[in-house]
C-alpha cells in the first residue's frame, strides 16, 4: 500500500471546526457558525429580517421571500408537525420540485427535532416504498397530485406514514382522504398549536446539536439498493468549509438550485452553505425552464454532474449548427483563437498579441455563449460524478466559464479538488486538507480516511453494509484511481465497472462513453467487450439532433425505432465514432456498434435516479445484441419488453444493424 | 380551494333546432340541455352533425328552425363575436391560433374582447392602460401555470409541437374566461401521453371553474372515462342519450358506429 497523505496547512482552524462550537473564522473573513441548519435559519431571520433569502419564479416573475418569511414558514411548519405528534429522530420524505417549500419541510421537520430525507422526483412507487421502509418515515410531503398518487397507490403497503403533505394544491379539489393534508392547513395547525405551547419551537430548536444527523442521503445504487448516509451538520459545514476556502461566495449573492435535493448537493450548497452566509437560493418556474431561468439569475457557483455538461455541449452544438452564416463565421473564427490561446498558456508562451486576440474572441463570441448557458456571473462551477471529457473540459475553458474537476463522495464529501493556483489536466486535484488517501495496489481501490467530523455516521438501518464499506476507519469508495509523483488525483472508474478485453487489456468504458456522449447525435452509450476481442458500444441516438439532421437531409422517419436504423443514420454515427476513436487509447478503440432501438430508462431499472448506467440488467437484457456482435452478426432481430411510468407494459419488436468500423 | 356554488339551472338548451345546407339536412330537430359543471361528451359516427352543433350555438351557423339559449338569454341569432363575449368559448378541431405570434402574445390577443381601452391610450401605454395590461397579463400567466406550458411561454405557435399548439388553444379559450367551454376534438392526432395530459387538464376545467364543458371526441376510452353524460347522434338526429354505462350497454349505438350487423 502506498499512502500518500497531504499535510494540514490550516491545522489549527481544522481543529476548531472538527470538535469546536461557536463561531470561527474562515479565511476570507468569513465567520463559521458550527450550528445546526433551524439555528442557523433562526440567526439571520433575526439578522436580516427584510434580505431576500429565497427567490422563485411563479406565473412569469421572481417572488422572493425575505429571511422572515422563510423562518416563519419554516417554524409553522415544524409547529404543525409537532401538533401532529412529529417529534425527535423522526422523519419526513419529501418528494418535489425544487420549490421553497422543499426547503420549508425539511428545515421545519429538523426544526421539530427529527430528520428530513430527500426522494428523486421520478421514482415509481415501489422505489418510494423502498426510501420510506427502510428511512421508517413517518409524515412523507408530496408535491402535488402526481406525486401524491404515488403515495395513494402504495398506502396499504406503509402503514407508518401518518400523513401525506403536498404543497401544490392543483388538482387535489376532488381528493376527500383525510390522509392527504395541503401544506398551508399544516402551518394553520401550527399557528395554533404555538398558542397552547408559546415557547415550544425556540425550545425544539435550541436543543439541537451541530453533530445531530442532519438528514439521510441515499446513494444512487449504481449496484443493489441505494443507501442512506447519515450526515451531521457538522460534516456539511466542514465540507462547505473546504470549498470556500478556494471559492469563497457571500451574502446576497445567487445561487441557483435546480438538481433534485434529494441528491447531496443541494443538502451541502443549497441548504447549509446558503444559510451559513446568507446566500439567495433561486428556484426554477418549472422543470422546462430551467435554462432559460438559470439565465436569468446567473449562479455564482454551481455544483453538477458531467451529464449536464454533456447536455449542454451538445445543445449549443446544434444551436451553432443552425445559426446563420455570420454567426457561425465568427464562433469559428473565435474557436480558433481560443484553442490556441489555450495551448499557449497551458505552455506558459501566452503575449499581448494573443492576450487582446482572446479579449477580442470573448468580446464578439464568448460572453453571448456564457451568458447563454447563464454563467456570466459565474464564480466556480464543479463537476462531479463521472468522469468527463477532456475535449469537453478544454471547450468550456475556453468559452470562459470557471469550471473545475472535484472527487467527491457522498460519504465523506468532497476528497479532492482542482483550484485555480495548481491545475493539472485531467486530474481532480489534489487531496484536500483532513482528509487521507490510500490506493490499494491490488485493484487501485481509493480509501478514504477523514476526520470524523467529516465523515458520514454509517448508513442508515444498514450496518452490515457499513461494516463492509468502513474497516479501520478507511472508507472503502469501490472507485479506482492513481494519484501521480506531484499528488495529483486521477479518477479512473468504478473498479466494478472497469474491464479487460480477452488478452487483459484492461479499460475504463465510462471514459470511452463521455467522450462519445460529446457527439451531439448521441444522447447516450454502453460500451461493452468484457472477455471479448474488441470493443463495441450500444449506442442511443440524440432523437432531437438526428431528427433536426433527418429532416435536413430529407430522409422521412416516424419513430425512433424506425429513425435509429436508417443506413444514413449509422453512416452519420460512424462518422462521429470514426472522430471520437482518434481520442481513445488505440487498444480500446470502437470495432463495432449498433444504434439500439430504444432509449435507456431509469423507470426499466436500465438507469440510476441520477442517470447512471446500471451495467448487469442492461447486459442481461440486451444479451442478444452483445452476443450477436462478437459472432459476427449483421443484423440482429430483438424484442424487447417496455415498462410504462404507469405500470402498463408494452414491448417493441425490430431489428437492428451492426456497423463496423 | 372551495369551488362555486352550482346554480341548478341549466347553462345551454338547445330547442329543437334543424340546419340545411341546400337539399342536405345537416340537423333533424335536436334538443338538449347542458347542465352546471357536467361534461357532456357527443358522439357519432363521422357526418352526424356533431360540429355543426357547436358552429350554432357559437353562431358560425344559423339553424333554420329551432332556438337556442344561454343562461336563459336566446343567442339564436346573436353574431358570433357577441356569444363569445358572453362567454362561450370554443376550442376548434383544426388549430386556429396566430402562429407567426408567441404562446404569450397568442394568450393576450384572447384577451381583447376583454380590453377596454382605446387604441390610442394602449399606444401611449400610460397609466389605465397600462394597469389594465398587467391584469390581464396576471389572468394569462395564472393560465399559463395551469397548463404547464411555461417552458413555451416566449416560443413562438408555429414553432410548436401539435400537442403543445393543441394545449395553447385550450389556453386562448380559457383566456376568454368563459363560463361554458365548447371542445371539438381536443385529443384527435394526439399520442398517449399527450391525450393523458389533455384528460387532466379538462377534468381539472370543470372540477376548478364549475363550468360545464362539451367535448365532442372520437375516442370511446376517453369519453366513457371522463364524461358525466352522453349523447349520441346519428344522421343529424338525437338517436339516444344518457349515462356513460347506458351508453356502452346500448345496441343501437353500436350499430350506429359499425353499421349493421350484416358487416360481421
Amino acid at each position: 500500500m502506498v499512502d500518500r497523505n497531504n499535510g494540514d496547512p490550516d491545522k489549527l482552524l481544522f481543529d476548531q471546526l472538527k470538535s469546536g462550537t461557536g463561531v470561527v473564522a474562515g479565511h476570507w473573513g468569513e465567520k463559521w457558525r458550527l450550528k445546526t441548519s433551524p439555528q442557523l435559519l433562526m440567526e439571520n431571520a433575526a439578522m436580516w429580517p427584510d434580505q431576500p433569502a429565497l427567490r422563485k419564479k411563479r406565473y412569469g416573475i421572481w417572488n422572493t421571500y425575505n429571511w422572515k418569511e422563510y423562518f416563519e414558514n419554516v417554524k409553522y411548519f415544524a409547529l404543525g408537525l409537532a401538533s401532529m405528534g412529529f417529534k425527535g429522530k423522526d422523519k419526513l420524505a419529501i418528494i418535489g420540485d425544487n420549490d421553497p417549500e422543499w426547503w420549508f419541510c425539511q428545515l421545519g421537520a429538523q426544526a421539530a427535532g427529527g430528520i428530513g430525507l430527500g426522494i428523486f422526483i421520478d421514482c415509481i412507487p415501489d422505489e418510494i416504498k423502498y426510501f420510506v421502509q427502510n428511512s421508517e418515515a413517518t409524515f412523507a410531503a408530496a408535491k402535488d397530485q402526481e406525486q401524491s398518487d404515488k403515495f395513494i397507490e402504495i398506502k396499504d403497503e406503509i402503514p407508518n406514514i401518518k400523513k401525506v403533505i403536498y404543497w401544490e394544491p392543483k388538482g387535489m379539489w376532488r381528493y376527500q382522504d383525510p390522509w392527504l393534508m395541503d401544506f398551508r392547513e399544516v402551518v394553520e395547525l401550527g399557528r395554533q398549536y404555538e398558542k397552547d405551547h408559546p415557547q415550544a419551537f425556540e425550545e425544539t430548536i435550541n436543543q439541537g446539536q451541530v453533530d445531530d444527523i442532519s438528514c439521510l442521503a441515499y446513494t444512487s445504487g449504481t449496484t443493489g439498493l441505494p443507501k442512506a448516509a447519515q450526515i451531521s451538520y457538522r460534516s456539511l459545514i466542514a465540507w462547505n468549509y473546504t470549498l470556500w476556502k478556494y471559492y469563497p461566495a457571500f451574502t446576497g449573492q445567487d445561487y441557483y438550485s435546480f438538481l433534485c435535493p434529494a441528491w447531496a448537493v443541494d443538502q451541502i450548497l443549497g441548504f447549509v452553505g446558503c444559510l451559513e452566509h446568507g446566500l439567495v437560493v433561486n428556484f426554477p418556474e418549472s422543470p422546462e425552464t430551467v435554462a432559460e431561468d438559470a439565465r436569468e439569475i446567473s449562479s455564482v457557483i454551481e455544483l453538477a454532474g458531467a451529464r449536464m455538461w454533456e447536455e449542454r455541449y451538445r445543445n449549443l452544438l446544434t444551436r451553432i449548427h443552425d445559426a446563420d452564416w455570420l454567426k457561425k463565421t465568427a464562433y469559428n473564427l473565435a474557436m480558433g483563437i481560443g484553442r490556441r490561446y489555450m495551448e499557449l498558456k497551458r505552455e506558459g508562451r501566452l503575449n499581448l498579441t494573443w492576450k487582446t486576440l482572446y479579449k477580442l474572441a470573448d468580446w464578439i463570441a464568448f460572453r453571448q455563449l456564457r451568458d447563454r448557458l447563464g454563467y456570466i456571473r459565474a464564480q466556480v462551477c464543479l463537476v462531479a460524478g463521472a468522469m468527463m471529457s477532456p475535449e469537453l473540459f478544454n471547450f468550456f475553458q475556453i468559452i470562459g466559464i470557471p469550471l473545475y474537476t472535484y472527487y467527491g463522495i457522498t460519504e465523506a464529501g468532497f476528497v479532492t479538488m482542482q483550484h485555480p493556483g495548481a491545475i493539472k489536466r485531467g486530474s481532480c486535484g489534489k487531496v484536500l486538507p483532513g482528509r487521507e488517501v490510500k490506493i490499494t495496489e491490488k485493484e487501485d481501490e481509493v480509501l478514504v480516511k477523514a476526520d470524523s467530523a467529516m465523515m458520514f455516521s454509517g448508513y442508515y438501518n444498514n450496518d452490515n453494509a457499513t461494516q463492509k464499506t468502513l474497516r479501520d476507519g478507511w472508507y472503502y469508495t469501490g472507485d479506482a484511481a492513481y494519484i501521480d509523483d506531484e499528488g495529483h488525483f486521477f479518477f479512473m472508474d468504478r473498479i466494478s465497472e472497469m474491464m479487460a478485453l480477452k488478452d487483459g487489456t484492461k479499460f475504463s468504458p465510462t471514459y470511452i462513453e463521455s467522450e462519445l456522449r460529446c457527439s451531439r447525435y448521441i444522447a447516450d452509450v454502453m460500451v461493452v467487450g468484457q472477455d471479448q476481442d474488441f470493443v463495441a458500444a450500444l449506442i442511443q441516438i440524440d432523437l432531437k439532433n438526428v431528427g433536426q439532421w433527418a429532416e435536413a437531409s430529407h430522409i422521412a422517419y416516424n419513430t425512433y425505432v424506425d429513425l435509429s436504423q436508417k443506413g444514413p443514420v449509422y453512416d452519420l454515427i460512424a462518422q462521429e465514432v470514426a472522430v471520437i476513436n482518434t481520442r481513445i487509447p488505440e487498444h480500446s478503440r470502437l470495432k463495432a456498434f449498433v444504434n439500439l432501438h430504444k432509449e435507456f430508462d431509469a423507470d426499466e431499472a436500465e438507469m440510476t435516479r441520477t442517470r447512471k448506467l446500471r451495467r448487469a440488467p442492461l447486459f442481461e437484457k440486451y444479451k442478444e445484441i452483445i452476443e450477436g456482435i462478437y459472432d459476427g452478426k449483421d443484423t440482429i432481430p430483438v424484442f424487447t419488453e417496455v415498462k410504462y411510468r404507469d405500470g402498463r407494459k408494452g414491448s417493441v419488436q425490430a431489428e437492428v444493424s451492426v456497423r463496423r468500423v | 380551494m372551495e369551488k362555486p356554488s352550482r346554480e341548478q339551472r341549466e347553462v345551454l338548451k338547445v330547442e329543437d333546432i334543424s340546419l340545411s345546407f341546400g337539399g342536405v339536412d345537416a340537423l333533424k330537430g335536436v334538443s338538449f340541455i347542458v347542465n352546471p359543471g357536467e361534461i357532456l361528451a357527443i358522439i357519432g359516427p363521422n357526418g352526424a352533425g356533431k360540429t355543426c352543433i357547436l358552429n350554432s350555438i357559437n353562431g358560425f351557423y344559423r339553424p333554420q328552425k329551432g332556438r337556442i339559449f344561454f343562461e336563459g338569454v336566446e343567442i339564436t341569432k346573436m353574431p358570433p363575436h357577441r356569444i363569445c363575449a358572453m362567454g362561450v368559448a370554443r376550442v376548434f378541431q383544426n388549430v386556429e391560433l396566430y402562429t407567426g405570434l408567441t404562446t404569450l402574445e397568442n394568450l393576450m390577443a384572447a384577451r381583447h374582447s376583454r380590453m377596454k381601452q382605446s387604441i390610442i391610450t394602449n399606444a401611449l401605454w400610460f397609466g389605465w392602460a397600462r394597469r389594465e395590461e398587467v391584469g390581464h397579463r396576471k389572468i394569462v400567466e395564472h393560465i399559463i401555470d395551469f397548463l404547464e406550458i411555461q417552458g413555451i411561454r416566449k416560443q413562438t405557435v408555429g414553432m410548436l409541437p401539435y400537442g403543445l399548439r393543441k394545449r395553447v388553444e385550450l389556453g386562448r379559450a380559457l383566456a376568454l374566461e368563459p363560463r361554458v367551454l365548447l371542445l371539438d376534438e381536443p385529443m384527435a392526432g394526439m399520442n398517449l401521453e399527450e391525450k393523458e395530459d389533455m384528460v387532466r387538464f379538462v377534468l381539472d376545467i370543470a372540477e376548478r371553474e364549475g363550468f360545464p364543458v362539451v367535448l365532442i371526441e372520437h375516442d370511446m376510452g376517453v369519453v366513457m372515462d371522463i364524461a358525466d353524460r352522453i349523447i349520441v347522434l346519428d344522421n343529424g338526429e338525437v338517436l339516444t342519450e344518457g349515462l356513460p354505462q347506458e351508453i356502452a350497454a346500448n345496441p343501437k349505438v353500436a350499430e350506429a358506429y359499425m353499421g349493421s350487423d350484416e358487416l360481421w
